[in-house]
C-alpha cells in the first residue's frame, strides 16, 4: 500500500491476521490480509463460505478484533480504541446492512431510522433525512413497525438508517440473501445511487455475482487472502471467476 | 418421554435456577415458620418438663378464669392446707408456691431483664426436693428483707451478692439484700424471664399480697406409689370443700404444655398466612417463568411434534420438567427454611429472649407441609403453559422463533369484569350487611388485578413512553417499548409486586387510620396533662405499677386528680347465671371525673358507688342489659357480690378505657385479687405550673421504678407508637413478599434479555454504548416497578378502606390515607428495581454482536 492510497482511503486493512483456537484446531480465518477501500465507491468481497469475507467485514467495522496487524476507518486505527469509542466510532462514522435482524422491532421505521443519531444525542440533519427518506421511497411507512414491512421495505429502511448519519463507510454483509431478486435489485439500485448521487462509501460483502455487478470493484477472498481483484465488474465475469474457486 | 424432560431441565440449568429461585424463595418462609414455631414449642416443653421434672402431684384452686388464648388465672388456696398434704402418706415433700410481677432494680438503677420476657418474683423453699431452682453462690433467702437473683439476670444486671436492689411488686416497693445467686435446671435463665425468689412468707406478703396463701401446693412422693394414686389420696384428703383440684406431675407438665401450644398455634397461623402470601406472589413468577420459558420453546416444542411427539406428550414432557423443579425448589426451600430458623433464633438469643437450647426441632410435617406446598404451586402454575405447548403446530417449527405476544383474550376480560362485579356487589353488600363477603369481596379484587393487569399495564407502560423518552432519549423510548411489549408478561411481574404493595399499603392504611382513632379519642377522653404508665412484664398483663404510686400522686396538693385504671379477672354472670364477661376495668369514680371524658349513654361517674357497674354500649345492646339490672361478679378468690348497673358509655371511639365493664376499684381491695395499674391520667391543680407540677410527680415517680412519667403528649404519641410497632412487625413479614416479587423482576427480565439478545447485539452494533444499554434495561425495570406500584397502591388503598370501614363500629372514626408510607413504599420500589435490574442489564449489556448479527 502506498502513502497516497491511505489518504484517499475510507477504510482499509494491513496484513490483518485473525486465528481462531489454538494448537490443531487453529483456523487463520484472514491470513495476511493488506487492502484499502476508496472514499466514494461501491467495493464488493466475494469468497466461497469459509474464505474469511464476513470476518475481515467484521474487523474493519470494529466488530471483531485482529490477531495482529491493523484496521482503519477514516484516520482513526480501531485498535487503539477503547469499547466505548469503537462503540461510538461505529455510531457515527459506520453504518451497516445486515442481512436479517436489521431492524428494532419495537420502534417505528422512522425510529429505526434516526435510532444512530437519537443514540448519540443529535438530531441530525433533517434535511439529509429527509432526502435519503423519498430516495427509499419509504414517506408512507414511517409510522410502521418492522413486522408491518415486507422483507424489502425492512431492508429499505436499514439502508436509510445507514445512510442517515452520513457515515465514512457503510458495510452491508449480504443485504439481500433474505430478498427475492426483485426486492434485491431494488436494494441495490439504492445503494448503487447512495454511491454516485451522494458520494458515499459503501463495502458489501456478498456470494451472489449479481450483486456484485452493482459494485465498482470486487475483491476475490479464499482461505484468508486476497487471491484476485476485479473493476467494473459484471455478472457473468464474476460468475466466472468463482467457477475457479471449485477447481 | 420422561427422560427427555429430565434431559430438558439439566440442559437449561441457568432456567432452571431461575425458576426454581421463585419456588426456593416461597417455601422457605413456609418451612422457616414450622421450623421455628416446632423450635420454640420444643424450647417451651422442655421448660415445662424441667420446671416440673421432680414434681408428683400439683395442687391449686379449682376457680379460675380462662382467657382466649387457652392460658387460665386461678384464685389461690390457703397454705394451712400444707401441713394436711404433708401427712398424706407417700408424700415425701409439700411447698407452697407464689408466683407473681416482680421487677428488680439495680443500685445502679437499671432494671433487670430486656424489656421483652417477664418479670417473675416466686417463692423458693430450699427444703423442697421439686423446686427446678438451685442456689449456686450464696444461700437461700431466710427473712423479709433478702431475695435471690436468676443467675443471667445477676449478670447482665451486674448485681453481685450483698448488693441491695429495689423491688417492686404488688405490693409496692421494697429495698432486699441479694443473698444468693440460682441456676433454672442448670440453665442461667428460664427463657429470659428475670425471677426474684424470696422466702414464702415474703413472697406471700410481698408478691402476692395475700398472706396466708398460695398459688399452689408442689408435691413430691417418695416414690412408693404411682402419680396417679398419689393424686386421688391427696384429693381425698383435702375434701371437696376446700376448693381445691390435684393435677399429677405428667398432667400439670401436659397442661403448660398444651397450653404453650395454643398460645403458640395462633402465632403459628398468623406467620403460616404470611408465608403463604409470599409463595401466592412467588407463584406469579413461577408461572411467568414457565410461560416464557414455553414460549421460547415453542420452535423446538414444534419440531418434537413435527417428528412424531403426540399434543399430550409435549404436555406431560412439560409438566414433568414443572414437578422436577417443583420438587428440587422445595428440597432447597425447606433447607432454606431451616437457615431462616436459625437465623431467627440466633437473633433471639440476640436480643435475649434466647430459647434454653438453640437446637432446631425439626418435625416430619414441618418437611412434608414445604415440599406439598411447593411441589403444588410449582405443578398449579405449569399446567396452562404446559398446555399451551401441547397446542403448538407443528408447522411452528419452520417458521421463525415467535415471541409470547398473544393478546389479551376475550376470555380474560369476560372473567376480569365479572370478578370486578363481584367484588363490587361483595363490598357493598359486606360493609351494610354480612362480613364474609367482605372476604369474598377482597378476594374477587385481587383476581381482578390479575386478570386485568395486562389492560393495565400496556397502556400504563405506553402512555410512560414519552414522558421517559423525553427524561432519557432514545435509551428511555427503548425501555418504554420494550415494557410495553408484552404486557401479561410485564402485569404479571409488576402484579407480584402489586399483591406485596396491596397489603402494605393496606396495612398502612389502616394503621393510620387506627393511629389518627386513637389520637382524637385519647385527646377527648383524657382531660389531664400527665400520665404514668408501668414498664416491666407479667405473665398476662403488661405494664405494671403497684395501686400505691396513683394514692401516692393523688396526695400531691400540685394534682386535682390522679386515677389509676387497672383490671381484673373476673367472672360476671347475668341474671340467668350466664357468663358474659371475663374482665372488668377498676377505676377510681371520684377523681376519674377530672380526668376522663367519658361518653355516657345513661348514668355518670357519680353513680359508679362500690355496688355499681358500668357497661358499654355495645355489651350492654348484645346482652340486653339495662340500668338496674343487677349482675353477678365472682373473683378468683372465691368472693361473689352483686353489682348493679347504673350506667351506660358509649365504646364506639375506643380510647383510654378498654373493656366493656367499668367498676369501682374499691371493689378489689377486699379481695385477694392481683391488681395492678396499667395507667394513672393526672390533673394538673389550678393555678399550679407545668414545672411544679412535673418536679412533684416526678418526686413520687422516682420511688417507683417500673412507673414513667409522661406528659399528655408523650403519652399520646407512646399510644400511637404501639400501633407502629406492631405495623412494623407487619411489614417485615410482608417483605418476604417484597422480595420475591423484586426475584421476579430480576428473573423476568433475565429472560427478556435472553430472548432479545439477538435485537441487543443489533442496537451494539450500530452504534449503541454499553452504557446506553443497561440504562433501558435499568429503565424497563422501573417501568415495571412503576406499574407494579400504581397497581398496588391503588389496590391497597381500597383494602385499607374497606377494612377501616368493616371496623367502623370497633372505633374507627375515619379513613386516613398514609400518604408518607406509600411514598417510601413507592420510592423503594423504584430503588429495588434499580437494584433487581443490575444483573439483567450487565447481561443485557454483554450481548454478543457477532452472535447477534450470524445469518444463521
Amino acid at each position: 500500500m502506498t502513502e497516497q492510497s491511505t489518504v484517499t482511503a475510507a477504510a482499509g486493512a494491513v496484513d490483518a491476521i485473525k486465528v481462531y483456537g489454538t494448537g490443531d484446531s487453529e483456523v487463520r480465518a484472514l491470513d495476511g490480509i493488506t487492502v484499502s477501500f476508496e472514499a466514494g465507491r461501491f467495493s464488493a468481497i466475494m469468497g466461497p463460505s469459509g474464505s474469511g469475507k464476513s470476518t475481515l467485514m467484521h474487523c474493519l467495522a470494529g466488530l471483531d478484533s485482529l490477531s495482529s496487524g491493523a484496521v482503519f476507518i477514516g484516520e482513526t486505527y480501531l485498535a487503539s480504541l477503547n469499547d466505548k469509542q469503537l462503540t461510538e466510532l461505529r455510531r457515527t462514522n459506520v453504518g451497516f446492512i445486515f442481512q436479517a435482524y436489521n431492524l428494532i422491532p419495537t420502534l417505528t421505521a422512522y425510529e429505526n431510522i434516526t435510532l444512530p443519531l437519537l443514540l448519540g444525542g443529535s438530531k441530525g440533519d433533517d434535511e439529509w433525512i429527509d432526502r435519503v427518506i423519498t430516495a427509499v421511497g419509504l414517506r408512507d411507512r414511517l409510522k410502521h413497525r418492522p413486522s408491518e414491512l415486507s422483507g424489502g421495505q425492512q431492508q429499505r429502511v436499514a439502508v436509510a438508517r445507514a445512510l442517515a448519519s452520513k457515515p465514512t463507510i457503510i458495510f452491508a454483509d449480504e443485504p439481500t440473501g433474505n430478498l427475492d431478486s426483485r426486492a434485491g435489485a431494488e436494494i441495490l439500485e439504492f445503494m448503487r445511487r447512495a454511491v454516485r448521487e451522494f458520494g458515499q462509501t459503501i463495502v458489501m460483502v456478498t456470494h451472489d455475482p449479481v450483486a456484485a455487478s452493482y459494485a465498482d470493484r470486487v475483491i476475490f477472498l479464499a482461505d484468508g487472502r486476497i487471491v484476485d481483484e476485479m473493476q467494473q465488474p459484471t455478472a457473468e465475469r464474476v460468475l466466472d471467476r468463482m467457477k475457479r474457486f471449485g477447481e | 418421554m420422561f427422560r427427555l424432560s429430565l434431559r430438558n431441565v439439566w440442559a437449561r440449568k441457568g432456567r432452571l435456577l431461575l425458576t426454581a429461585l421463585a419456588i426456593i424463595a416461597g417455601t422457605a418462609f413456609l418451612s422457616g415458620v414450622f421450623v421455628f414455631s416446632d423450635t420454640i414449642k420444643g424450647s417451651f416443653d422442655s421448660l415445662f418438663t424441667t420446671a416440673y421434672s421432680k414434681t408428683d402431684a400439683f395442687v391449686r384452686s379449682a376457680d379460675k378464669v380462662e382467657s382466649d388464648f387457652g392460658d387460665a388465672t386461678r384464685g389461690r388456696v390457703p397454705d394451712s392446707l400444707v401441713p394436711t398434704v404433708r401427712a398424706v402418706p407417700g408424700v415425701a415433700s409439700a411447698n407452697g408456691d407464689v408466683q407473681g410481677f416482680a421487677l428488680v432494680t439495680s443500685a445502679s438503677g437499671t432494671n433487670l431483664g430486656n424489656g421483652n420476657a417477664p418479670n417473675f418474683g416466686g417463692s423458693f423453699s430450699p427444703d423442697s426436693t421439686t423446686t427446678p431452682w438451685a442456689v449456686v453462690q450464696g444461700r437461700a433467702a431466710t427473712n423479709g428483707t433478702e431475695v435471690v437473683l436468676d443467675k443471667q439476670s445477676s449478670d447482665t444486671g451486674k448485681v453481685k451478692i450483698g448488693d441491695t436492689v429495689k423491688i417492686t411488686a404488688k405490693a409496692g416497693v421494697q429495698d432486699f439484700t441479694v443473698v444468693g445467686i440460682a441456676k433454672f435446671a442448670g440453665h442461667d435463665s428460664s427463657l429470659g424471664a428475670t425471677w426474684a425468689l424470696f422466702d414464702l412468707p415474703t413472697a406471700q406478703a410481698f408478691v402476692a399480697q395475700d398472706p396466708g396463701k398460695v398459688d399452689a401446693i408442689v408435691v413430691g412422693g417418695d416414690g412408693s406409689v404411682s402419680q396417679t394414686t398419689l393424686a386421688q389420696r391427696i384429693e381425698a384428703a383435702l375434701g371437696p370443700d376446700s376448693k381445691t383440684e390435684t393435677l399429677t406431675g405428667q398432667q400439670i407438665t401436659a397442661e403448660n404444655q398444651s397450653q404453650i401450644e395454643k398460645g403458640l398455634s395462633f402465632f403459628k397461623t398468623v406467620l403460616s398466612i404470611f408465608a403463604l402470601i409470599s409463595l401466592a406472589v412467588g407463584s406469579f413468577i413461577i408461572y411467568n417463568v414457565f410461560s416464557i420459558s414455553a414460549a421460547q420453546r415453542q420452535r423446538e416444542n414444534a419440531l418434537l411434534r413435527a417428528i412424531g411427539a403426540s399434543s399430550g406428550q409435549v404436555t406431560r414432557s412439560m409438566l414433568a420438567e414443572a414437578l422436577a423443579v417443583g420438587i428440587g425448589g422445595s428440597l432447597l426451600g425447606f433447607v432454606g427454611g431451616l437457615g431462616l430458623a436459625t437465623g431467627i433464633t440466633r437473633l433471639l438469643d440476640a436480643i435475649g429472649l434466647g430459647l434454653s437450647d438453640s437446637s432446631l426441632t425439626v418435625k416430619p410435617n414441618a418437611f412434608v407441609y414445604t415440599m406439598v406446598a411447593g411441589i403444588a404451586v410449582t405443578l398449579a402454575c405449569g399446567v396452562a403453559p404446559a398446555l399451551r405447548a401441547g397446542k403448538v403446530p407443528p408447522l411452528a417449527a419452520l417458521r421463525d422463533v415467535s415471541v409470547d405476544r398473544s393478546d389479551i383474550s376475550r376470555s380474560r376480560l369476560v372473567v376480569g369484569f365479572s370478578f370486578l362485579v363481584i367484588a363490587v356487589l361483595a363490598i357493598i353488600g359486606g360493609l351494610t350487611g354480612t362480613t364474609i363477603l367482605l372476604a369474598i369481596g377482597v378476594i374477587a379484587l385481587f383476581v381482578t388485578l390479575i386478570a386485568l393487569g395486562p389492560l393495565f399495564a400496556g397502556p400504563f407502560a405506553r402512555l410512560a413512553t414519552p414522558a421517559l423518552t423525553k427524561v432519557r432519549g432514545v435509551v428511555g423510548a427503548i425501555a418504554g417499548r420494550n415494557a410495553s411489549r408484552n404486557p401479561k408478561r410485564v402485569a404479571l411481574t409488576a402484579g407480584a409486586l402489586g399483591v406485596g404493595l396491596a397489603l402494605l399499603v393496606g396495612v398502612a392504611a389502616l394503621g393510620s387510620s387506627i393511629k389518627s382513632s386513637i389520637r382524637e379519642t385519647v385527646g377527648q377522653q383524657f382531660l389531664g396533662q400527665y400520665t404514668i404508665t408501668g414498664s416491666g412484664s407479667t405473665a398476662g398483663s403488661e405494664g405494671v405499677l403497684p395501686l400505691t404510686v396513683a394514692a401516692s400522686v393523688a396526695k400531691l396538693p400540685e394534682v386535682a386528680g390522679a386515677t389509676g385504671v387497672g383490671a381484673a379477672q373476673v367472672h360476671i354472670a347475668n341474671a340467668a347465671g350466664q357468663n358474659i364477661g371475663k374482665l372488668v376495668a377498676l377505676i377510681d369514680p371520684v377523681s376519674a371525673a377530672k380526668t376522663i371524658n367519658l361518653t355516657f349513654v345513661s348514668g355518670g361517674w357519680n353513680d359508679l358507688t362500690a355496688d355499681a357497674l358500668i357497661v358499654s354500649k355495645s355489651k350492654a345492646d348484645a346482652e340486653h342489659l339495662v340500668p338496674g339490672d343487677v349482675v353477678q361478679v365472682g373473683f378468683l378468690d372465691g368472693t361473689t357480690t352483686q353489682l348493679t348497673i347504673r350506667g351506660v358509655f358509649d365504646d364506639k371511639n375506643a380510647g383510654v378505657l378498654s373493656g366493656n365493664f367499668i367498676a369501682d376499684r374499691q371493689l378489689a381491695a377486699t379481695t385477694g385479687v392481683d391488681v395492678f395499674d396499667a395507667q394513672i391520667y393526672i390533673v394538673r391543680a389550678p393555678g399550679v405550673s407545668d414545672a411544679q407540677a412535673t418536679a412533684a410527680i416526678e418526686s413520687v415517680v422516682k420511688n417507683f421504678p417500673s412507673a414513667k412519667f409522661q406528659t399528655r403528649e408523650q403519652f399520646i404519641s407512646s399510644q400511637t407508637n404501639q400501633v407502629d410497632t406492631l405495623l412494623n412487625v407487619i411489614y417485615a413479614l410482608l417483605a418476604m413478599s417484597i422480595f420475591i416479587a423484586v426475584l421476579g423482576i430480576v428473573i423476568t427480565l433475565l429472560l427478556s434479555v435472553y430472548e432479545r439478545r439477538r435485537e441487543l447485539g443489533l442496537m451494539r452494533a450500530i452504534g449503541t454504548t454499553r452504557a446506553q444499554v443497561r440504562g433501558s434495561v435499568r429503565w424497563e425495570a422501573v417501568l415495571t416497578a412503576l406499574i407494579g406500584t400504581a397497581m398496588g397502591v391503588g389496590l391497597g388503598i381500597a383494602l385499607g378502606w374497606i377494612v377501616v370501614k368493616a371496623l367502623a363500629d370497633q372505633g374507627l372514626n375515619s379513613f386516613t390515607l398514609p400518604v408518607q408510607s406509600i411514598v417510601v413504599f413507592a420510592v423503594v420500589a423504584v430503588v429495588l428495581a434499580v437494584l433487581a435490574a443490575w444483573l439483567p442489564a450487565r447481561r443485557a449489556a454483554k450481548a454478543d454482536i457477532l452472535a447477534a448479527i450470524a445469518t444463521t
